[in-house]
């Protein structure tokens, strides 16, 4: 039977000792799929990928390429190419001679290699730094130029080991922007870690949530935010404003009943399940009752700039909320009267757990 | 803070530096000297000394071969000293800290027992071409510095560049070859002068292992200035100097001693 | 990185070299020492330290290495506190400047003082152009002391001045506004933690004044014999190697001795809480 998946990990396991960094690690990524390992620090996200790449051996479990194990074959046998997290590009080489190294390892002749050192270079949209040193570039080209060395030996997979932790938040769209550009182009099967939400996000087809060895969750990156697998994952995403009050049956689903309110719920909520208010979710309007929106009070009110964040006393409970900044929230003081709501489709639901649950 | 501080410290590291460079500075002039003994040049400056320095056989036969041998000594100790820091570099193995120790073992134990223990024993196994023993000696002298130095500029590497080159295809000796090495080329330049200087400078434990055949030129200025008190002593000393300065500006150039003492 | 072991062989030339042809040597005479002709004995040790003479050497040694020590830390504190204030490119100057006596030949550092103190050297010449007294700094204790303050305090500087660029230069701020003066901000801010400097410092200095040979020599002429010269005299002069090898062995033993005992206050001092 034919894998359908093109990389796959199978009861993969890493650690030392007593202390394991990887446990039972299952996860299959189709070809030409852009999946993010996302996670805390520690998580084994990093390890994950230096398995992958060849530098690591597990304690257990296999991985597979194509239908084939690669776990006995050297790194650079894998046609696994990996972008470093701070590029280690070759200081005492130019650029040409960095994104040429692994053509000229392979014995790929002088002519070809230029030709496609050239192509590569293109591709990141680097076509005049084939002479430079990588000192004379900035953060952004220097990860461009890692990224043609790997892609310029059309690797079967790419790795990339936090791409954009070590820009400048303005970069960061732009170099999102091109990883996106670079994948469609190129149709990679690409392996990217981070700990950053947006970051894996922006870019992933899907998104492994990863905590303490584990894969939490493996799914595409709305429906992990919508639907967490658990706490922690919703934890992680700092989604707070979890609703207090008590489940009920209904017809049609099931309400939670709140400081005297019957809230809707969505339909996939059940008894045992927590329920929260997503901060962006959460509108805000000033006293008259727009359709469908609860009596709140407002208690307290902060301008950040871009957006404003606030708390709300409604139905029983304290949420936080944040919205973008505009008008609308000049004449609102902490203490005034206001209305709150918020669509039931954007309510996040998810499986409760004991706080000291271990996965 | 108070503004005397500073001007004290300035006026005492400047007495120091006096206290330091000072007797340089005597040895200099005194080698200038007309007068026949040990005194400034009060009288005028002449060449004599350096002259009279040329025309003694065995001076200049001992700088000769102190050259030769330093070069010797050098050579080997990076020869040695190279794989030795790379293979340390790499591991955080237990063995790794038990042999950087080994190597290091010349820099505590004092030369008077070393020297004597290497005479002693190449005596007992019939050992006794001088020049090889003291060539052996010297390159154990020297090899200590050698890693060290070399280990400082391996420490500086970025080690995600080697697994960069294994991962786009390099077998490791090809990724030493063209990620490591080039880029090692100043602190190998570095550790050759410190050892070329170490080896030249030496005379605790050369004093155990030369004789009839082969000497040292420190070995022969400090024999000669046991039973003579003239100029030429100074000369020698010069000239000695030189090359000193020679290696120290090289060594500066090469790896800089402003990372030792750039602080936070 | 897998198969750490091949990186193993690398290390190997230079280890065997150092094992054989160094370390072998070593532990061989510190073996032949405590051997006679009758086997295993410390009849060496006996006769060696049952004479006054050798204790008077080891008396010598260890006094004028401990003042040569205490007088390269006094000289070369003021100067790392002063370094330390200087931007980074006059700091390598005068390092340099102060570090590079380091490089020369310790044969040449001891000649001019030689030069310097003699009866009619250049230090005498001077005193009495002003019309002072001549003084007797050559061939006895005072001029063995400067010529190893001179020859190893670079060894001194270098341990001060990174213990003392490794102190927070916030301290000095906070201790001077929270009221101490120059001497109290040293003495309870600065000194403290640079005592591991200091340590190794007196260590390093220590341990190459107790072996010193040539400048004793040099300097402190017949009068001021030290237990190094007493190795050189039994090995090269009367043939004694087995004596020679016993010296050795006594300073080496003495020098290791009080390089624990200095390095002591530092270690217990690193493991209580500020």
């Amino acid at each position: 039977m034919m894998d359908p998946a093109f990389l796959r990990f199978a009861g993969v396991r890493h650690g030392y000792g007593a202390r394991h960094v990887l446990e039972e690690v299952d996860l299959a990524v189709a070809q030409g799929e852009f999946v993010a390992l996302l996670g805390p620090s520690g998580c084994g996200k990093t390890t994950l990928l230096n398995l992958t790449a060849g530098f690591l051996a597990p304690s257990a479990g296999d991985i597979l390429l194509d239908g084939a194990s690669v776990r006995d074959v050297p790194s650079h046998l894998r046609g696994i190419a990996m972008v470093f997290q701070n590029y280690a590009l070759f200081p005492h080489m130019r650029v040409a001679d960095n994104v040429g190294f692994g053509l000229r390892m392979q014995r790929v002749p002088g002519a070809e290699r230029r030709r496609r050192v050239h192509e590569a270079l293109a591709l990141v949209q680097l076509p005049d730094a084939a002479d430079k040193y990588p000192d004379a570039l900035s953060g952004g080209q220097r990860q461009r130029v890692a990224l043609a060395r790997a892609l310029v030996l059309r690797p079967r997979v790419l790795l990339l080991d936090e791409p954009l932790s070590n820009l400048d938040p303005a970069l960061r769209a732009n170099l999102r922007a091109e990883l996106l550009r670079l994948h469609r182009l190129t149709g990679m099967t690409t392996v990217m870690v981070t700990h950053d939400v947006q970051e894996a996000f922006s870019v992933a087809d899907r998104v492994a949530v990863m905590m303490h060895g584990r894969v939490q969750q493996y799914d595409a990156p709305a429906r992990v935010y919508r639907r967490p697998a658990n706490t922690r994952v919703a934890d992680y995403f700092g989604l707070g404003n979890r609703l207090g009050g008590v489940m009920r049956a209904c017809a049609g689903g099931h309400v939670l009943d709140s400081g005297g309110l019957s809230l809707p719920l969505p339909p996939d909520a059940r008894p045992g399940m927590t329920v929260a208010v997503p901060a962006h979710a959460l509108r805000l309007a000033a006293a008259g009752a727009p359709q469908g929106s609860l009596p709140a009070r407002l208690t307290a009110l902060t301008y950040l700039g871009d957006s404003v964040e606030f708390d709300v006393e409604v139905a029983g409970q304290t949420l936080r909320g944040v919205q973008p900044a505009g008008a609308w929230a000049e004449p609102l003081r902490p203490g005034d009267a206001v209305q709150a709501g918020w669509d039931v489709a954007d309510l996040v639901v998810f499986p409760a757990e004991a706080p000291d649950a271990t996965a | 803070m108070s503004r005397r501080l500073p001007a004290l410290g300035a006026c005492w590291t400047a007495l120091v530096l006096l206290f330091m460079l000072g007797p340089f500075v005597a040895v200099i002039l005194v080698s200038l000297t007309t007068r026949d003994y040990l005194s400034l040049p009060d009288q005028g400056f002449t060449l004599k000394w350096y002259a009279a320095l040329a025309a003694q056989p065995e001076l200049a036969r001992a700088a000769a071969q102190s050259l030769a041998l330093a070069g010797a000594s050098a050579l080997a100790a990076v020869a040695l000293g190279l794989p030795a820091a790379w293979g340390l570099a790499a591991s955080r193995a237990r063995w790794a800290g038990a042999t950087r120790t080994l190597l290091m073992t010349p820099l505590f134990i004092p030369m008077i027992l070393s020297g004597l223990a290497i005479l002693a024993m190449s005596g007992a196994v019939g050992w006794t071409d001088r020049a090889s023993r003291l060539w052996v000696a010297h390159v154990a002298l020297t090899l200590p510095y050698v890693v060290r130095t070399l280990g400082a500029s391996l420490a500086a590497l970025d080690h995600a560049q080697l697994r960069a080159a294994r991962n786009l295809g390099a077998a490791p000796l090809a990724a030493f070859w063209h990620v490591v090495l080039p880029q090692l080329r100043p602190g190998m330049a570095a550790a050759f002068v410190f050892a070329f200087i170490v080896s030249f400078d030496n005379v605790g434990m050369s004093l155990f292992l030369t004789g009839p055949g082969i000497s040292t030129l420190p070995v022969s200025l400090y024999t000669y200035a046991t039973y003579n008190n003239d100029p030429m002593v100074a000369a020698a000393s010069v000239l000695m100097v030189l090359v000193s300065l020679l290696a120290v500006v090289l060594i500066e150039r090469m790896i800089g001693v402003a990372r030792l003492v750039r602080g936070r | 990185m897998r198969r750490p072991d091949a990186r193993a062989g690398l290390v190997l030339p230079a280890a065997l070299f150092m094992g054989l042809l160094y370390l072998l040597p070593v532990l061989s005479l510190l073996w032949g020492s405590v051997q006679t002709d009758a086997g295993l004995s410390l009849a060496g040790y006996r006769q060696f330290l049952g004479e006054d003479y050798a204790w008077t050497l080891l008396a010598r040694t260890v006094l004028l290495s401990l003042a040569a020590v205490l007088a390269s830390l006094a000289l070369a504190f003021p100067v790392a506190l002063y370094l330390r204030r200087l931007s980074v490119r006059w700091r390598t100057v005068l390092a340099v400047l102060l570090l590079s006596p380091l490089l020369t030949s310790v044969v040449v550092r001891t000649l001019a003082w030689v030069i310097l103190l003699g009866q009619q050297g250049v230090v005498n010449a001077g005193l009495q152009a002003l019309g002072l007294p001549a003084l007797a700094l050559i061939y006895n204790d005072a001029g063995v002391v400067i010529g190893l303050v001179h020859v190893y305090f670079g060894y001194m500087l270098l341990c001060l001045l990174t213990s003392v660029l490794k102190v927070d230069p916030a301290q000095w701020l906070a201790a001077a506004n929270l009221g101490a003066g120059p001497w109290r901000r040293w003495w309870s801010v600065i000194l403290p933690q640079c005592w591991p400097g200091v340590a190794a410092g007196a260590a390093l200095v220590f341990a190459q004044c107790a072996s010193a040979y040539v400048t004793p020599v040099l300097l402190g002429g017949t009068r001021t014999k030290v237990l190094a010269t007493e190795v050189y005299d039994l090995a090269m002069t009367y043939l004694d190697w087995h004596g020679a090898a016993v010296a050795a062995v006594v300073l080496f033993g003495a020098t290791w001795l009080f390089v624990s005992l200095m390095s002591l206050p530092a270690r217990r001092r690193a493991r209580q809480p500020a």
